[in-house]
């Protein structure tokens, strides 16, 4: 190797040293890039698994889920779950235009997460009170953790398939810092619910 | 003519009675929902400060442990006074009024501390890396003036060598 190499040899090894060496600076002044940030809304059934989720809701009898959400934000956020509760022609939230659904929360979560933190609660229900008048059913009160709501929505036998078909909707909302308000997700998950008179199959 | 009069008393009475209840009944609402507006707007502050102390590198678990209980009473606040419950909706609210202005006192106390740590943390490194860089490079320096020396005395005493061909 000629001396103009190991000049050059020389040069490599000093740039490497001052860089190892200034790297705890560095690491302070230069941010990479992050990955994409999202939350998570999810809803598990009784066993705590993605299965066994109630369908078939007798009258009186409490049915109970698992309700979970997880922050990927990069930073702490403060959520809210609003639970709803509605016929299955009542509109859902949707997720294109970011409108959540038009129906009045009934109960809700509130809680702050810090970052790649869950939250996962209990979610215990049970339609206290309904009217089945000829072809139509009137849900009056639904109990929802120990709180009862009164929702009066009503819905006429669907015959294909054959039930009274409501939905309890669990929406994600998230403060948003830069307009100083709550928003929705974009993040929702919902229960589809065959109403019944009598006991559940 | 007399119980006439005696009537228009007594509806008069009557009315003025119910008037004054709804009254009563409207600043009531009032009184819950400014109280649950007041607590949503110090929950929500008391949280963009822990955020900013977060985002200056302080370690805010201990405060988000304490804004998870005010956030669980905001909640029943605002449930209470959704169904009409406004005894209750007023009584978590100032629960979550005192809390929340605590955690933001608190947070701006953990967010100075972090800031002036940062600062002396940042000091005290870019000296240190400079006062390393600079003796790594007078040492490779010193070491490079050392090889050329060695490379150009070892060339000077080579001898040449005769190739058969």
């Amino acid at each position: 190797m000629k001396l103009s190499d190991y000049k050059i040899f020389f040069a490599a090894v000093g740039l490497t040293g001052i860089l190892l060496i200034a790297s705890p600076v560095l690491g302070v002044i230069v941010h990479f890039p992050r990955g994409e940030m999202f939350s998570e809304l999810y809803i598990l059934g009784p066993g705590r698994m993605a299965e066994n989720f109630p369908f078939n809701i007798a009258v009186g009898e409490v049915y109970h889920v698992y309700v979970g959400a997880r922050n990927h934000m990069g930073q702490s956020a403060y959520y809210v779950i609003y639970v709803k509760f509605g016929s299955n022609l009542d509109p859902l939230p949707n997720v294109t235009s970011g409108t959540p659904s038009p129906l009045p929360p009934l109960f809700e979560y509130r809680f702050l997460l810090s970052d790649e933190a869950t939250f996962e609660r209990k979610l215990n229900f049970s339609i206290t009170n309904a009217d089945f008048i000829d072809n139509q059913s009137i849900v009056n009160t639904i109990e929802i953790n120990g709180v009862k709501f009164n929702v009066d929505k009503s819905r006429v036998w669907d015959t294909e398939p054959q039930g009274f078909y409501y939905r309890l909707i669990m929406e994600l909302w998230i403060f948003n810092d830069v307009t100083g308000q709550m928003e929705f997700a974009n993040r929702f998950v919902y229960l589809h619910l065959n109403v019944t008179r009598n006991t559940s199959r | 003519m007399v119980k006439r009069f005696v009537y228009l008393v007594l509806i008069v009475l009557v009315l003025a009675v119910a008037v004054s209840r709804v009254d009563n009944v409207v600043c009531q609402v009032d009184e819950a929902t400014a109280k649950l507006q007041e607590a949503n707007a110090c929950f929500v502050r008391a949280f963009c400060a822990v955020e900013e102390a977060e985002q200056a590198g302080a370690n805010v678990s201990v405060l988000l442990v304490q804004l998870n209980i005010a956030a669980d009473s905001l909640a029943g606040a605002e449930m209470a006074c959704r169904r009409g419950d406004l005894a209750a909706a007023l009584n978590r609210a100032e629960g979550v009024i005192s809390a929340a202005l605590d955690v933001e006192a608190e947070a701006a106390a953990i967010k100075a501390a972090a800031v002036a740590e940062y600062a002396n943390y940042l000091r005290f490194s870019a000296v240190l890396s400079a006062a390393g860089a600079s003796a790594f490079v007078i040492a490779l320096w010193f070491g490079w003036k050392r090889f050329k020396h060695w490379y150009v005395e070892k060339l000077l005493n080579a001898e040449p060598k005769v190739v058969d061909q």
